[in-house]
């Protein structure tokens, strides 16, 4: 994996820059590392092939966690899905589609106990 | 032919019209699609920024798939790409052993033998049975929006261009619509930035379909959830924030599904009431 020269490359095609993110010289060097598309242009402009994708989400976890981005853990820790999911089987019916069968909570608690949330 | 559809929470939540549309045109071309019960969500852009464990419950749905002989056929850019980097991550056979012995917990194991592959990537296999099953050619201008992560990382998505993908429009072409070019068209739709900012995503949204609607577009056609879900579910906002903005967001199957002259029922026109000036 290539090392950040700071270019600025990545910066020159990121979506949440254009819209005013204050960002350092890379994409990897603002403070706001979840204002972010997730569109992973960055990655592809980077002339050195820096791993972005894993380093942002490395430097996501030293960081304050937003609410959203808390929220959507608790709920796939609690229920396997990112949303409420409690009347979509119901719902489904209105519109004369089958039910799924959900992922059963005890499934998701433990493949994800590492997962904690202060 | 048989897949499984990985609908994704954001589509089994709140696009069922692109699962009905999906599973009708996907059928005609020849695909027996299965309901894929007890899915999980793939661990969208969530767990990635909390933990390493994401990779457990996205191999979790490659597990499942693998149990049943299926591959998997997804709706939404990043459940695809989700998906497919825990399938390139489960080459090493070190993660694959840890991955493998968390997976035996639950009763599931996973060898790596499962294909991920998104609605696009599909379709464009399928370009020449496309065109045989158009019997009523559109008379309709439509903006396309390429949905990212289906596209990048390339070295996950390892399928088109990855700034400029071409397989959208060439699909979208065999229906008889009129493409038009829109100064934005491959700018990423921004929905993602509503998590911590709903006015960049909102505005954002309505640069994309401003810019959409001044080229001349009757409609915007999506293949992610997660474009629908701006496009869609905040055009009000978006329209407050800018009135020229507005136009109608259809899914890529719908539009297939209009030139293969299927009703609106079968393609869930109604449930979203789209309609097309």
């Amino acid at each position: 994996m290539g090392e950040c020269n700071r270019c600025g490359a990545c910066k020159h095609v990121c979506i949440a820059f254009k819209r005013g993110v204050a960002t350092g010289a890379s994409v990897l060097e603002r403070e706001d590392r979840f204002t972010c598309a997730g569109c992973w242009k960055c990655i592809e402009a980077c002339p050195e092939g820096v791993d972005i994708y894993s380093l942002m989400m490395e430097a996501r976890r030293r960081g304050r966690l937003p609410d959203s981005f808390r929220m959507g853990v608790k709920y796939i820790l609690d229920t396997g899905y990112a949303m409420p999911m409690r009347g979509v089987n119901a719902i489904r019916k209105m519109y004369g589609m089958g039910a799924i069968r959900k992922v059963k909570p005890e499934v998701v608690k433990k493949l994800l106990r590492d997962v904690e949330l202060d | 032919m048989e897949r499984l559809l990985y609908l994704g929470c954001m589509v089994y939540n709140r696009f069922p019209d692109y699962e009905l549309s999906a599973k009708v045109v996907l059928s005609k071309l020849g695909f027996k699609l299965r309901d894929f019960h007890e899915f999980a969500c793939c661990s969208s852009t969530f767990i990635p920024s909390v933990s390493d464990a994401w990779i457990y419950l996205a191999a979790y749905n490659l597990a499942l798939a693998e149990r049943r002989g299926l591959d998997i056929i997804s709706l939404c850019g990043t459940c695809t790409s989700m998906l497919k980097r825990a399938n390139l991550m489960l080459e090493d056979e070190k993660l694959k052993e840890k991955v493998n012995s968390r997976l035996a917990e639950v009763g599931l194991s996973y060898s790596g033998s499962v294909v991920v592959s998104h609605l696009l990537e599909v379709l464009k296999e399928k370009e020449a049975s496309i065109r045989a099953n158009v019997t009523r050619p559109l008379n309709l201008r439509v903006a396309l929006q390429h949905p990212c992560n289906v596209f990048r990382p390339s070295e996950v998505a390892r399928f088109d261009n990855p700034f400029k993908p071409k397989a959208m429009r060439e699909i979208v072409a065999l229906t008889g619509a009129e493409i038009v070019d829109y100064a934005m068209e491959y700018e990423c739709c921004g929905s993602t930035l509503l998590l911590t900012s709903k006015t960049m995503g909102i505005s954002s949204g309505a640069d994309k379909l401003a810019s959409a609607r001044e080229a001349g577009a009757q409609a915007i056609i999506v293949s992610c959830g997660n474009c629908a879900y701006l496009f869609d579910r905040h055009q009000e906002d978006i329209r407050k924030l800018e009135a020229k903005a507005e136009l109608p967001t259809l899914f890529l199957p719908q539009l297939i599904g209009m030139a293969f002259g299927l009703s609106r029922e079968e393609l869930g026109l109604d449930i979203r009431r789209v309609e097309l000036g």
